[in-house]
């Protein structure tokens, strides 16, 4: 009578029959490692662990195999089904990207009185006042922003410094409020600052139009002041107190 | 000033991977990378001080990262094909669509 053969005669052939899928890592200690599939599924593995993993020295039923399976990592080499389940998810990920936007930032100035060197801008000092947003391209770009398909606009004050041009930021609220319901739009508005120059004056102004303002604390005062310099080295002293005012 | 000497084999690790490490130690330490040979010389300089053990510490520490983007060389070696595939199922359809749009 015919029986099985044991599973150690399938071996080879289950990992030949395996792939390797696009992954990304990242070392949390000395033996210890983040790993993630091409559409952010997470795994916990161990320095050797993600060696076999990439190298496919996994069999089935060595419960290593079925978490890298579980989670993408690897797929059946003539299995199509994995990477269609794949791409399925990375494109409702990246479904934002059919819609036109609804978000559009306003920079209404390069200038900032930090001088952080990571920042992405192209930052110009306080007194360069020539590297502000001018009225007249602010307003016609409040009306390309009211033209986006989307019905719920958001407006978001970005820089530099945006506060550093206020005066430019409420005539860009004002306009966009009293031109939204021809359209019939709805605009929320939000302020991107280091809060460092946050004043009452601003405060009202942001609570009598529903204005949201968005900031960042990098950390301890250590290490927020190292990252955010400025005159004074007190950055994380006047985020925190702006953050308790707001 | 005190200054780290790694040594690699060209043949075995790429200029690309030695470059990312370099970057991710940047705020421990300041890497030079030179070809000389058959090797390649990176010079760390800390960016403090380190204390007795510390020097050894900084060496281990750069040689996981080089060993870490060796891995990542490898693993973006051996699946950039099926990565072209997922996004082509994923996003070819798309492109059809604009097609059709413009004809």
């Amino acid at each position: 009578m015919a029986g099985f053969q044991a599973a150690a005669a399938f071996a080879q052939d289950a990992a030949a029959a395996v792939r390797l899928l696009p992954l990304r890592f990242e070392r949390l200690g000395a033996n210890r490692f983040l790993v993630a599939n091409i559409v952010g599924d997470l795994l916990l593995l161990t320095g050797e662990e993600l060696e076999r993993v990439v190298s496919l020295e996994i069999r089935p039923g060595d419960g290593l195999y079925e978490r890298a399976f579980e989670k993408l990592l690897v797929a059946g080499r003539n299995q199509r089904s994995q990477l269609q389940l794949l791409a399925l998810r990375l494109r409702s990920r990246m479904a934002f990207l059919l819609e036109p936007t609804a978000l559009h930032l306003f920079v209404v100035t390069l200038r900032c009185e930090h001088s952080c060197p990571y920042c992405q801008v192209s930052r110009r000092s306080v007194d360069r006042e020539r590297f502000d947003m001018s009225e007249e391209i602010a307003l016609r770009a409040v009306d390309v922003a009211l033209s986006a398909p989307a019905r719920r606009i958001k407006i978001e004050f970005q820089g530099g410094e945006p506060l550093l041009n206020f005066g430019l930021v409420r005539k860009i609220v004002t306009a966009a409020q009293e031109r939204a319901p021809d359209r019939n739009k709805t605009v929320e508005f939000v302020i991107a600052s280091n809060l460092a120059l946050l004043t009452d004056d601003v405060l009202g102004f942001c609570r009598d139009n529903g204005i949201l303002l968005s900031t960042s604390l990098d950390g301890p005062a250590d290490l927020h002041n190292r990252n955010r310099p400025r005159p004074g080295g007190n950055s994380h002293a006047l985020a925190v107190a702006g953050i308790r005012r707001a | 000033m005190l200054e780290i000497l790694v040594e690699f084999d060209r043949s075995t690790h790429s200029i690309g991977a030695l470059r990312e490490a370099a970057y991710r130690i940047i705020r421990e330490a300041s890497c030079q990378i030179d070809a000389v040979g058959d090797r390649y010389l990176c010079r760390l300089t800390p960016k403090q001080a380190p204390v007795s053990a510390g020097t050894e510490d900084l060496r281990e520490h750069f040689l996981d990262l080089v060993t870490d983007e060796i891995l990542r060389e490898k693993v973006a070696a051996e699946t950039s094909g099926v990565r072209d595939v997922i996004l082509a199922l994923a996003f070819g359809a798309l492109a059809t669509q604009q097609e059709d749009a413009r004809a």
